[in-house]
């Protein structure tokens, strides 16, 4: 070990190298380190790991993590922290350490690697499994290193097994069914500043899946319930004499020892041993015996039966001076003089782990305490949690003195709650009697530590209550009250952590097309589709965002525009029987679709509501390719899938998806054709020879590609389908050819603009999941002669009713005022209802500036919107500067077509 | 022929002293699909000179014309994965014609890119991202296994000792690389 120096609220201090830092402040002589979180009392350290409730610390360096107990803080150069009264603070800056996550899986999973874990450990070794063993400790031993023992040779051989591998300072946070385990490993904190900083995460979330979980976690010492218990100088008695004995804390020379089993002899004589003047162990037993009670005896250490701490008096501090004790027989109480109080109140195993699985602990009087002895062929405890205590451990079943209300007022259960006996009462005058609703009433448990030290002696105390009012006779046993139920985690784990790497950039997938790094050194603005990344615009230097849509717009309706259409989900369905499950899943028909021909398809849910669409080729008899919308392609995929196993089993057809495999390009514009030519010599692409809606295979500089006349803009435009692997090629190859016809490359709203022109509707945005292909007034592509999802729906009464909302145009008065996407509409001069609100007549789903029309426009879910063409309506909106707050709109409703009704330009 | 472009272009990084990461740009690869145990399988398998494998999760390696190894990865019931082998739709070809055969055969080539995963530390690496069991017991050289890594789907695939295949959508590959690239920081 080696000193180093740390700062604990802004003072330095020296300690030693991996000691716990409650250990290092307590030899500095800090007995009273902080104030309680509601009642401001002096507290000091009460414990020696994760069960200490008193002494919370923030760091202050490094990650400044909050809420941790100093008896967890390993000593380090460099470290440096300031004291918390129960209430932390998350820093301003965000936390830049890293953490990450594994999954693991093991034969043999061991949770504790004291005395217990390594016996049941080298028997799994010895059966030929690979063990893990995980630790919350900085090295193994468990009860042995609060003794300071070294670890025995035929475990240190278990340690040293090739097919063990053993993880310390691994806090296990949750146990979950099938042998699932959460742990969480701290990995570099210990090391200070002064070492190189480790490779890998602070702090790595462990995923555990083993064959068989061994428990073996041991037990926390409790403490008793008594009037002023919480003043610092007063602590658990295992706690105590190894900060004496292991960490050489100096600062008590007078001890009182009070308990109700053998493990206070044991702690009273090594205090006795390192000097400490033990005054007397108070044994609330009437008599005791064993080789502990022998040692302290022969060491010349006073014993008192039947008597214990009543109450506690302060120093000028509010530390401890005064220990007043009570005999039980007699009831008569004395006062001595100690800067310790050692409290023995037996030993409370750990059961948290088990009760997360749903295993129920079983009270033992015997033990005085909940045992969990579960074996199954999976799963098993050891060690204390199973029972065995080891020692010549008699404990008697004793929680505390009865107190008066005054004195229960003081008498803390939860130190960090600042719950006392007094709330516990009132909690059961109340009525309460359930362990679980006392818990929510009072608070007790709920605190960072969870009631590590408190639960048990909640038990305690209700079983108490009811003695004194049953006259001292009490019915109820701590069997009776049972425990609480614990759940993950079992200590507090840092969000970071949790979150590890997928965080920034690694939060969620960026999905890109072949084409996006050319989009990029375009200058193009992106949008978020789904997890795509789509071109939005692509802005030239000086540009706002209307001006190059407007531009980019002018581009595809005059001259010849491309985007990158690669997004669009793409699923080859082929088999005998694919032009018949198209016809059931599609409303319209396609097996009248001759081969080498495209057709737009609509789909509907079971319920008649609009799903998704695309358009879909048919390659050959028995071969498709469907294209479904950027979002929808997964799970238009998992639809088909849904029917072809649950329900057409008997249908041959098989659905492939090949999004990534095909890049689309969508060349648009008058002068398409005139490009296109330029860059497919292999076939004819005349009006004549290749008309909308048709698909050829062409090949480019001997790349296969297959030309489809689609558009989604209403003009005249080509797409072009082509492996991801060429794309850019192609791309880049149309782009230089392009250059004398002023190319323009548009991205996603310029899109949205020329679609809404022609009345094209995305799904999801002039829809919100009510409309019915009718609403869409797209009744042309329902077909009446055959079957499909969706189509019997169309007859429930609520799809034929009047009044249901439909899609329209919307021309607005002011032809340069774009009303906002989502505005509602009412009906003009609409009055509000008694209650202030203006019923509303539909809502705006699409609005944009059109340079084409040179106006603004929008599409618009209008009730009854079919047999309102002309009518004048009202579209308020918010308006921050003027009085009232808003202005109204007015827009005429208008069919949802506003460029190229005939389809001349599509067709040319 | 214009040489295709792969979506990591070939990048590659680490070394296999720990694990080494790279990608195997333009393995070609078809997707198949039959009736399991069906006469078509049979005929399939006979034009490919493969043996299809009869479970998910299992593979088979053939050599091909030209010394070349191919494999065959099956993903479910009715789905395999003939991956290195340029002229199996070819092969297949002429069974499609024939009226009572009823299978899929598509080109997938570039619907994913292949990324490979060398050396002591790999499954150190991808324990970090894959939450399935890489013990060799459990998951021995010739399996094959669908997931999520990184949050994108996979498949990945046990190719030889501390070497294995992820074969990912083409449009999520630059993001499992950053992921697999973040996830071996300790090692390169």
């Amino acid at each position: 070990m080696s000193e180093v120096s740390f700062h604990f609220n802004d003072k330095l201090y020296k300690g030693q190298l991996g000691e716990p830092m409650a250990a290092a402040l307590l030899r500095n002589g800090l007995l009273s380190i902080t104030n309680s979180t509601y009642h401001g009392r002096p507290r000091g350290i009460v414990g020696l790991g994760v069960e200490e409730p008193n002494v919370l610390v923030q760091l202050v360096s490094g990650t400044k993590e909050s809420m941790l107990p100093a008896t967890v803080i390993e000593v380090a150069e460099g470290l440096a922290a300031c004291s918390l009264t129960g209430v932390g603070s998350l820093p301003s800056s965000p936390d830049e350490a890293r953490y990450d996550r594994t999954h693991h899986y093991i034969d043999t999973l061991v949770i504790g690697a004291g005395l217990a874990g390594l016996m049941v450990a080298g028997e799994h070794l010895r059966a030929g499994r690979e063990v893990l063993l995980i630790d919350d400790q900085p090295g193994p031993g468990g009860h042995l290193r609060h003794l300071g023992i070294e670890l025995p040779s035929d475990l240190r051989d278990v340690l040293a097994h090739e097919n063990l591998t053993y993880l310390c300072r691994c806090t296990t946070v949750g146990l979950y069914d099938q042998n699932y385990v959460v742990a969480i490993e701290r990995r570099s904190d210990h090391l200070g500043d002064s070492a190189p900083l480790p490779r890998g995460a602070r702090i790595r979330v462990w995923h555990i899946r083993a064959d068989w979980v061994v428990l073996a976690p041991g037990a926390f010492q409790r403490p008793l319930i008594f009037a002023n218990n919480d003043r610092p100088g007063i602590m658990l008695s295992h706690a105590a004499a190894t900060y004496v004995a292991v960490h050489g804390v100096r600062i008590f020379s007078h001890a009182v020892v009070v308990t109700v089993d053998n493990q206070g002899y044991r702690d009273a004589l090594r205090l006795h041993r390192e000097g400490v003047q033990v005054k007397t162990i108070y044994d609330a037993r009437p008599s005791a015996g064993g080789p502990s009670v022998d040692a302290a005896r022969a060491a010349g250490i006073p014993i008192r039966f039947r008597t214990t701490v009543l109450d506690t008096a302060p120093n000028s501090d509010g530390a401890l001076q005064t220990v007043i004790i009570q005999d039980l027989d007699t009831n008569e109480t004395f006062h001595t003089d100690a800067e310790l109080l050692a409290v023995s109140g037996g030993w409370t195993p750990i059961v948290d782990l088990v009760t997360h699985v749903g295993i129920k602990p079983q009270w033992s009087a015997n033990h005085a305490a909940f045992l969990v002895n579960h074996s199954t062929d999976r799963l098993c405890t050891a060690g204390m949690l199973a029972g065995d205590f080891g020692g010549d451990d008699d404990p008697s079943v004793f929680f505390g003195p009865v107190l008066d209300s005054e004195q229960a007022r003081h008498a803390y259960i939860d130190l960090q709650r600042d719950t006392t006996l007094h709330e516990l009462r009132r909690a059961v005058v109340a009525g309460l009697n359930s362990i679980e609703h006392i818990k929510r009433y009072t608070t007790i448990g709920t605190a960072h530590d969870q009631g590590k030290t408190s639960g048990m002696l909640t038990i305690g105390a209700l079983c108490q209550l009811n003695a004194v009012a049953e006259g001292g006779n009490s019915g109820l046993s701590p069997a009776d009250v049972g425990t609480l139920s614990f759940r993950p985690p079992y200590v507090p784990v840092p969000f970071a952590a949790l979150a590890g790497r997928e965080r920034g950039m690694l939060s969620d997938p960026i999905r890109i097309t072949a084409l996006h790094l050319w989009h990029v050194e375009a200058g193009a603005v992106f949008e978020d589709v789904g997890q795509w990344k789509r071109p939005w615009y692509f802005p030239k230097p000086g540009e706002r965002i209307d001006d190059t849509v407007r531009r980019e717009c002018v581009a595809a309706r005059e001259g010849v525009a491309v985007m990158d259409a690669s997004t669009l989900g793409k699923i080859d369905i082929q088999g005998p029987d694919a032009a018949v499950f198209l016809d059931r899943i599609y409303t319209n028909n396609f097996s009248t679709l001759p081969e080498g021909q495209c057709r737009y398809g609509l789909m509907c849910k079971t319920d008649g509501i609009v799903f998704d669409d695309g358009v879909t080729t048919r390659l050959d008899r028995n071969h498709f390719l469907m294209t479904t919308t950027t979002g929808g392609a997964a799970r238009v995929l998992a639809w088909l899938e849904e029917w072809l196993q649950t329900e057409w089993p008997d249908l041959k057809v098989y659905c492939t998806s090949v999004t990534e495999h095909i890049s689309t390009i969508a060349l648009v514009g008058p002068k398409s054709r005139q490009l296109l030519k330029e860059l497919v010599t292999d076939i004819d692409l005349s009006k004549d020879a290749f008309p909308f809606m048709h698909s050829r295979m062409a090949t480019i500089d001997g790349i296969p590609v297959r030309i489809a006349r689609i558009s989604f803009s209403g003009e005249l435009a080509f797409e072009i389908n082509v492996s991801w692997g060429h794309a850019r090629y192609i791309w880049e190859k149309l782009w230089a050819l392009g250059h004398p016809y002023d190319l323009t490359a548009y991205g996603t709203e310029t899109m949205h603009v020329l679609r809404a022109e022609k009345g094209y509707i995305i799904i999801g945005q002039d829809t919100d999941g009510t409309q019915t292909p009718h609403d869409l007034n797209m009744s042309w592509v329902v077909s009446k002669k055959k079957e499909f999802i969706g189509k019997r729906s169309f007859q429930l009464p609520w799809l034929k009713a009047t009044g249901r909302l439909q899609l329209v145009g919307l021309l607005p008065e002011n032809n340069e005022e774009v009303v906002p996407e989502g505005a509602y509409i009412t009906v003009l001069n609409a009055h509000p209802d008694e209650q202030g609100k203006t019923q509303h007549t539909g809502f705006v789903t699409s609005s944009y500036y059109s340079p084409a029309l040179g106006r603004a426009f929008a599409l618009a879910l209008v009730a009854e919107g079919l047999k309102r063409m002309g009518e004048v309506v009202a579209v308020p909106v918010p308006a921050p500067m003027t009085i009232g707050g808003k202005k109204v709109m007015r827009a005429s409703i208008c069919d949802a077509v506003f460029v190229d009704k005939e389809n001349i330009r599509r067709d040319s | 022929m214009i040489i295709k472009e792969s979506p990591l272009q070939g990048m590659n990084m680490g070394t296999v002293a720990t694990v080494a990461i790279r990608e195997l740009p333009g393995l070609h690869t078809i997707d198949l699909r039959v009736a399991p145990g069906s006469s078509t399988q049979a005929e399939l398998a006979e034009a490919l000179g493969m043996e299809l494998p009869g479970k998910p999760g299992q593979t088979r390696w053939g050599s091909i014309s030209g010394g070349s190894e191919a494999h065959a990865l099956c993903l479910a019931p009715d789905w395999w994965l003939i991956v290195g082998f340029q002229e199996a739709a070819q092969k297949l070809a002429p069974l499609l014609l024939k009226n009572d055969n009823h299978f899929g055969v598509v080109d997938v080539s570039d619907q994913r890119t292949t990324l490979e995963l060398e050396g002591p530390k790999v499954r150190e690496v991808l324990s970090h991202l894959w939450d399935q069991d890489l013990r060799e017991k459990s998951f021995p050289i010739a399996c094959v296994s669908q997931g999520l890594m990184a949050k994108a789907p996979v498949i990945v695939c046990h190719i030889a000792p501390f070497r294995y295949r992820v074969m990912v959508r083409s449009s999520f590959a630059f993001h499992l690389w950053k992921a697999l690239i973040d996830a071996a920081e300790e090692w390169v």
